[in-house]
């Protein structure tokens, strides 16, 4: 049993690495998307200063019309794709916290079967 | 310790163990769905050629579109041009495939799903090879397994750490 017991310890080790590093990844496309976005959010529905000059820049180029179709699909897109890297770091604490949890669970377990052999 | 308090510690490392491995199971699935298109998307000469190619246009766009633009026009309009342009570049080249491949990995899946089933009720053992013949055929012919396999190999994930298969706790 200590072998198999050793075995899930050292794998659920490799999940959580592998877990943390892909927290770090989700973490920056997050920045990425919510930095563009409330670029695009600003020029579209709040446009004051800096936006207001761009969005009367695009406006000029492409026609208020399209403008407005473009910013809002820009704006709900990198909103909702915000959304899903919270979601997924969400999921990604949630779960780095189980497996924690259940090392050290294990490893409890284990001490109390090799404190008695003693 | 006791002999019955023994055993209690026992059967509660038992159920600890099934519980991190089914844990693990979920975890491995969860990341391995996040890294399938991802990865696709990413590792493809086509879609590297056609990002750069449209990081370029997106910088001649976003120069183009500050010359209009009196306040910070470098630093809005030319990242956001070239984001947008190597994201359509990005996903032009690769997002057909992606969706190609998604489908062969279903399909994949379902045979898989098949032949187990078929595996299960095969009475002898010339019925089992027999199958299995027929299933390696079909996966060779689409060349669907092969796929499946290259492409998890490459994401890195569902790799076992030569843990042994989740069993229930023994009574």
């Amino acid at each position: 049993m200590h072998e198999e017991v050793f075995e899930e310890l050292s794998a659920l080790e490799v999940i959580e690495q592998r877990l943390r590093s892909e927290l770090g990844k989700q973490y920056v496309f997050f920045l990425f998307a919510s930095v563009f976005g409330v670029f695009a959010v600003f020029t579209w529905l709040m446009p004051v200063g800096g936006f207001l000059v761009l969005k009367v820049a695009i406006e000029d180029q492409i026609g208020s019309h399209w403008s407005v179709l473009l910013l809002g699909l820009l704006s709900i897109s990198s909103i909702a794709y915000s959304a899903t890297k919270i979601y997924n770091m969400f999921r990604i604490i949630t779960m780095r916290g189980q497996c924690s949890s259940s090392r050290t669970m294990l490893s409890e377990l284990l001490r109390g079967v090799d404190y008695d052999a003693e | 310790m006791m002999p019955n308090e023994k055993r209690q510690l026992e059967t509660k490392i038992r159920e600890e163990l099934v519980r991190a491995r089914a844990l693990r199971g979920e975890t491995t699935k969860f990341l391995e769905s996040l890294h399938r298109i991802a990865n696709i998307l990413y590792s493809s000469p086509v879609a590297v050629v056609g990002s750069i190619i449209g990081g370029a246009l997106g910088i001649l766009f976003g120069f183009w579109l500050s010359a209009t633009v009196s306040i910070f026009p470098l630093l809005v309009a030319v990242p956001c041009a070239t984001i947008i342009f190597a994201g359509f570049g990005l996903l032009v080249g690769k997002g057909p495939q992606a969706i190609r491949l998604e489908m062969r990995i279903q399909e994949a899946k379902k045979l898989q799903e098949f032949l187990d089933v078929e595996l299960r009720k095969a009475k002898s053992e010339k019925d089992q090879k027999r199958i299995e013949a027929i299933g390696s055929e079909k996966a060779k012919n689409i060349e669907l397994l092969g796929l499946l396999h290259s492409q998890k190999a490459r994401s890195g994930v569902g790799k076992t750490t030569g843990a042994k298969k989740i069993e229930g706790p023994k009574t």
